[in-house]
C-alpha cells in the first residue's frame, strides 16, 4: 500500500473528511473532498469525491462559521479555527455529532470535518452529570433561601411586636439555621445552638469581637457594599467564605435583616446563617469530574498521564525513583458477559476501592479504562522490594467478591516498570510496564512480572511461537509421552498419565510450560486438548487389547471444560476409539474447578455418569480449602509437587500432606503424590498410606514403546 | 421562500430543547438530556401572508463547560431568551446573554420566555423582577413546553417581530 492510500484509509478510519475550499471568497464557496469518504458521510446526501460541493448547504451550521474559517485560510501565522460541536440529523433520522476545523496547509484552504459520534456518549455523560449536579445545587440554594427568609420575617415580626426575648430564644433554640440577634452595637441578645456548634463561637460573654463585625469584614472582600447597606438599615444577603475560631474555613450563606421600631429607629439585627460548604464543594467537584472515571471514581487515563508526567518531572529534579504498576484483571470479560455489565461495573468499583486502599498516601492510582488500573509509587530507596507491593496488590484483587448471590475470585496480571531504570519518559515507562504485564499474563493468570530489557525480544519470540503453534497441529509436531503411576498397595490397574510434547522443527523440543499458556490464551488449547484426548484413548485401547489393564489419565484445561459440549466430545472420542470409559481418567486442575464451581461440579458429575473417573490436579496450589473437597465429585486427588518436594523436611508440608491424605480417605478419594524424587519421600508417603506415587524416582515420562516394554516386563515378573 | 435564523438562549435546563421539540415535533419528554454545542431544526411557518423557513438554533446552555462562539448569533434575525420560572438564577443568566448579544452589536428582536408555567406552585420569579424587565422594553411570554401552552404563540410572535423589522 503506498503512503497516499495508507493516509487516506487512516483518515477514513478516524472518521475524518478532508475538504479543500475552492473559492474561499465566494459567499457560499464550493468544496472538494480530498480523501476517500469515511463511512459516516454516506448518511448525508451529496457528499462524494471529485465533485464540487456546497458544504454550507449540506450543513447550514457551517455558514455561520465561514468568517472564522476564512480568517484562518488567509492568515499567515498558522492559526486555525474551530467550529465547535454541532448535531446534525442525517438522512436516516439519526443524530451525528460533527466538528469542523479550518486551517491552511501548504497554502491551501482546508476544512477538516470530524465525526465525533462514536465517542460522544462519554463526553455527553460528563456534561449531563455536571449539569445535573449544578441544577440540584441551585434548587437546594433556592429552598434554603426560602426557609431563611421565612425565618427572618417571623423573627423580625416578633421583635417588632416586642415579644419577650426568652420566648424568641426558645423558638429558635433547635433551629438548624444559625441564628444571631444582636443590638446595633453588636451586643448579642440571642444566639442559638446551631451557631455555637457550626461556627464554634464561644458563649456570648467571652466574645470580644462581635460576630457580626467579623462576618462583615469577611463578606466585604466579595461584597464591598455590605457596610453601606447594613448601616443604612437595609436587608442584605449573600455568600462568602468564613473562618471559625480554629481557623477552619467554610462557605456560609448569610442574611442580615435590620429591625426598625415604629419610629424607624434601628433596634436589632437578625442574622441567619447556613453552612453551604457542601454545595460549594460539589461545584468545585464538577470541574474535577472530567478527570475521574464514572464507574470507579478513580482518576482516569487523562488524569493519569498528567500525574505520571508530573511525577517523572519531580523524580528527575529530586532524583528519586518511581514504580509504575500496571494491573490488568484476568478474565474480566467473562464476568461482564455472564453476569451483565452492572455486575462488571460493581466488580470494577469494588476492586478499584480495594486497590486504592492498599496504596499509601502520596501514591497514585488510576482506572485507565476497561479492566486496567495503574499505580504510581514513589520509592523511598531504589532497591525496595517491589514484590511485596505486587503481592499486596494481587491479594487485594483476589479477595472474594459477592455479586448477586455468586461469589467470585478475581486475579490480575501485574506488570512493573521502574523509573529511571526501565524508562525515563512517561511513554516508554508505560510501554514497558504494559509489556511486563503482558508477559505476566502469558505466564498464566494471577502473576506479576517486573520489566526486563529482553522482554522486547521475548515478546517477539512469543509472537513467533504463537504463529508456529498454529502450524504444529497441522504438521503433527506434537506427540505424547506417558508416565506411569506406582501403586503403594495392591492394584490390578496399570496407571499412566499422558503428557504432551512439542518437537519444533527448528527450535527442538519446547516444554508444555511455555506453549500451553499461549494455547490457553488464544484458544488453540481446544484443538490441542482434543488431539491429546483422542490420541491417548487410542493408545489406551491398544494397550488394553494387548492385555494390559490400563487407566489412562489425560489433562484437561479450563477452556476445554468450559466448552458447552465438552461431555459430548468425550463421549464421541470414547465411541470412536471404543475405549471403555472406566479406562479413562480426566485430570482437572483445582483452579479450573474453583473458578466456576457450580458449573464444573455439574459437568464432573455428568462425566462420572459416563463411567470416566476424575482426578483433581495440582491440589493445594490454589486457594481452595479442604472443606470444598467433600462437595467435589472426584475419585483421585493429585497432591501438588510443591508439597512433595519439601517432604519430609518441612513440617508444614508434612502436616498438610498427612491431613489431606486422611481427609481424602475419609471421603473415599484416593491420593496420588506427584514429583516423587527420593526415597525419604517414598517412606513418608507410604507410612501415611498415600495410594499412588508418580515421579522421576520411578519412571520418567516415556514413549509408548518403552511403556509397552515395561508393562511386558511387569507382567513377566508377575507370571513368575 | 425566505429563511430566517432564530436562536434560543438561556441557562441550561430551562427548557430550550423542549420548547423546540414541542414546536417542531409536538412532543415533550420529562427526561433531561443536556445539549452539547448546537442543533439546528427547521420549520416552515405561515406568517403575514408568506411562508417563512425558520432555522431554529438550539444553543447549549451557558456554563463553565461550554464555550460561547460568535458564530452562534451570526446571521440571526431574532432570538428567544429562555428562563425557568422556578429558577430565579436563570433570569440572571438570561440577562448575561442579552448583554452578550448587545456586545456583538446586534440589535435584534427578541422575546423572553418564562418557561415551565405548568409548575404553578413552584414559580419563584418575583413579580417585581418581571416588571423590571418589562419596563426595560422586554416582551415576556409565559410558556410551557410540557403542556404546549403559548409555545406556538411565542414562535409566531417572534416571527412577526422579525418580519416587521426586515
Ligand atoms: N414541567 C416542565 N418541565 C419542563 C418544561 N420544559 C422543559 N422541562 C424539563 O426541564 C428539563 C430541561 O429541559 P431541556 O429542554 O433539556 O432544557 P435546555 O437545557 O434548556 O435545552 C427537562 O427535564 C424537561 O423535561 C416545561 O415547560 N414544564
Ligand atoms: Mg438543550
Amino acid at each position: 500500500m503506498d503512503s497516499q492510500n495508507l493516509l487516506e484509509s487512516l483518515l477514513s478510519e478516524l472518521d475524518i473528511a478532508l475538504f479543500q475550499c475552492e473559492s474561499p471568497d465566494d459567499e457560499l464557496p464550493n468544496f472538494q473532498l480530498l480523501n476517500e469518504p469515511p463511512s459516516w458521510t454516506s448518511v448525508f446526501q451529496d457528499i462524494a469525491r471529485n465533485q464540487p460541493l456546497a458544504l454550507t448547504e449540506v450543513f447550514p451550521y457551517l455558514e455561520a462559521f465561514l468568517p472564522e474559517a476564512r480568517e484562518s485560510w488567509t492568515s499567515t501565522n498558522n492559526s486555525r479555527a474551530n467550529s465547535g460541536v454541532w448535531t446534525e440529523v442525517d438522512d436516516e433520522g439519526n443524530n451525528q455529532q460533527l466538528e469542523a476545523l479550518a486551517l491552511r496547509i501548504s497554502g491551501a484552504p482546508i476544512l477538516v470535518l470530524l465525526n465525533l459520534t462514536r465517542n460522544f456518549d462519554e463526553r455527553h455523560h460528563l456534561y449531563q452529570r455536571a449539569r445535573e449536579i449544578a441544577l440540584a445545587n441551585e434548587k437546594l440554594i433556592v429552598q434554603l433561601n426560602h426557609r431563611q427568609r421565612e425565618l427572618q420575617n417571623s423573627l423580625e415580626k416578633r421583635l417588632q411586636d416586642n415579644q419577650a426575648l426568652r420566648d424568641i430564644e426558645n423558638s429558635v433554640r433547635n433551629n438548624a439555621s444559625a441564628v444571631l440577634i444582636c443590638k446595633p452595637d453588636g451586643g448579642v441578645e440571642i444566639m442559638n445552638q446551631a451557631l455555637i456548634d457550626i461556627y464554634r463561637v464561644k458563649a456570648p460573654e467571652d466574645t470580644n469581637e462581635s460576630l457580626l463585625d467579623k462576618w462583615l469584614k469577611e463578606a466585604e472582600k466579595i461584597y464591598p457594599e455590605i457596610h453601606r447597606i447594613v448601616a443604612s438599615g437595609s436587608y442584605w444577603e449573600g455568600e462568602f467564605e468564613s473562618h471559625n475560631e480554629s481557623g477552619e474555613s467554610r462557605w456560609i450563606r448569610l442574611a442580615i435583616g435590620p429591625v426598625l421600631d415604629t419610629s424607624h429607629k434601628l433596634t436589632h439585627y437578625v442574622c441567619i446563617a447556613n453552612d453551604i460548604s457542601m454545595l460549594k464543594k460539589s461545584s468545585a467537584e464538577i470541574e474535577k469530574l472530567a478527570d475521574y472515571d464514572f464507574t470507579t471514581h478513580l482518576p482516569n487515563r487523562r488524569h493519569f498521564w498528567k500525574q505520571l508526567t508530573r511525577c517523572l518531572d519531580k523524580g528527575a529534579q529530586k532524583s528519586t525513583s518511581l514504580a509504575l504498576i500496571y494491573v490488568d484483571l484476568d478474565h474480566f470479560k467473562r464476568v461482564n458477559d455472564s453476569l451483565g455489565h452492572h455486575a462488571g461495573d460493581f466488580l470494577l468499583s469494588t476492586i478499584g476501592t480495594r486497590l486504592a486502599r492498599c496504596i499509601k498516601r502520596g501514591d497514585f492510582i488510576a482506572h485507565l479504562g476497561g479492566d486496567e488500573f495503574a499505580i504510581i509509587l514513589e520509592l523511598p530507596y531504589p532497591n525496595i522490594n517491589i514484590e511485596n507491593i505486587a503481592q499486596r496488590v494481587q491479594s487485594a484483587v483476589s479477595k472474594s467478591i459477592t455479586i448477586e448471590n455468586s461469589t467470585l475470585k478475581m486475579t490480575a496480571s501485574i506488570g512493573i516498570a521502574l523509573y529511571p531504570r526501565d524508562g525515563r519518559d512517561a511513554t516508554s515507562l508505560m510501554r514497558h510496564a504494559d509489556l511486563a504485564m503482558f508477559h505476566a499474563k502469558k505466564m498464566g493468570r494471577g502473576k506479576y512480572q517486573t520489566f526486563t530489557p529482553n522482554m522486547n525480544y521475548e515478546f517477539l519470540q512469543m509472537l513467533q511461537l504463537e504463529i508456529d503453534l498454529q502450524k504444529a497441529i497441522e504438521q503433527q509436531q506434537f506427540n505424547l509421552v506417558y508416565q506411569p503411576q506406582v501403586c503403594s498397595g495392591q492394584d490390578h490397574h496399570l496407571r499412566l498419565e499422558a503428557l504432551i510434547r512439542w518437537q519444533h522443527p527448528e527450535k527442538g523440543s519446547i516444554s508444555p510450560g511455555r506453549f500451553i499458556p499461549i494455547a490457553e490464551e488464544n484458544g488453540m488449547i481446544l484443538d490441542i486438548g482434543l488431539w491429546v484426548l483422542e490420541h491417548a484413548c487410542k493408545q489406551a485401547i491398544n494397550l488394553l487389547n494387548e492385555g494390559f489393564n490400563v487407566i489412562m489419565a489425560v489433562n484437561v484445561s479450563a477452556k476445554q471444560v468450559r466448552q458447552e459440549n465438552f461431555k459430548d466430545l468425550v463421549k464421541t472420542v470414547l465411541t470412536k476409539t471404543s475405549l471403555p470409559p472406566q479406562h479413562l481418567e480426566l485430570e482437572i486442575t483445582e483452579t479450573t474447578v474453583m473458578e466456576e464451581m457450580d458449573v464444573v461440579v455439574a459437568l464432573l458429575k455428568d462425566l462420572r455418569k459416563l463411567g470416566v473417573s476424575i482426578s483433581l490436579d495440582d491440589f493445594g496450589s490454589g486457594f481452595s480449602s479442604l472443606t470444598y473437597l467433600k462437595n467435589l465429585p472426584v475419585d483421585y486427588l493429585k497432591l501438588d509437587r510443591a508439597f512433595i518436594h519439601e517432604l519430609p523436611a518441612n513440617e508444614e508440608s508434612k502436616a498438610i500432606t498427612t491431613s489431606v491424605i486422611n481427609l481424602a480417605h475419609e471421603l473415599k478419594i484416593k491420593v496420588i503424590a506427584e514429583g516423587v524424587e527420593n526415597q525419604d519421600q517414598v517412606n513418608f508417603l507410604t507410612e501415611k498410606k498415600c495410594d499412588y506415587m508418580q515421579g522421576f524416582l520411578f519412571y520418567y515420562p516415556m514413549e509408548i514403546e518403552k511403556i509397552r516394554d515395561i508393562f511386558t516386563a511387569i507382567r513377566g515378573a508377575a507370571n513368575h | 421562500m425566505i429563511a430566517k435564523k432564530i436562536c434560543l438562549l438561556g441557562s441550561f435546563a430551562v427548557g430550550k430543547t423542549s420548547l423546540i421539540r414541542r414546536y417542531v415535533e409536538s412532543i415533550f419528554s420529562e427526561k433531561y438530556h443536556t445539549t452539547i454545542g448546537v442543533k439546528i431544526d427547521k420549520k416552515i411557518v405561515h406568517c403575514q401572508g408568506q411562508d417563512v423557513q425558520l432555522m431554529i438554533w438550539d444553543i447549549e446552555g451557558k456554563d463553565e463547560f461550554s464555550v460561547y462562539r460568535q458564530s452562534y448569533l451570526r446571521g440571526a434575525a431574532g432570538y428567544f431568551l429562555v428562563v425557568d420560572g422556578t429558577r430565579p438564577e436563570s433570569v440572571e443568566v438570561a440577562k448575561e446573554w442579552h448583554t452578550l448579544v448587545n456586545e456583538q452589536s446586534l440589535s435584534l428582536p427578541f422575546v423572553l420566555l418564562v418557561n415551565k408555567s405548568d409548575l404553578f406552585y413552584e414559580q419563584r420569579l418575583k413579580e417585581e423582577n418581571l416588571a423590571e424587565l418589562t419596563t426595560m422594553g422586554w416582551e415576556i411570554i409565559l410558556t410551557s413546553a410540557k403542556t404546549g401552552d403559548n409555545v406556538d404563540k411565542a414562535f409566531e410572535r417572534l416571527t412577526t417581530r422579525l418580519l416587521e423589522k426586515s
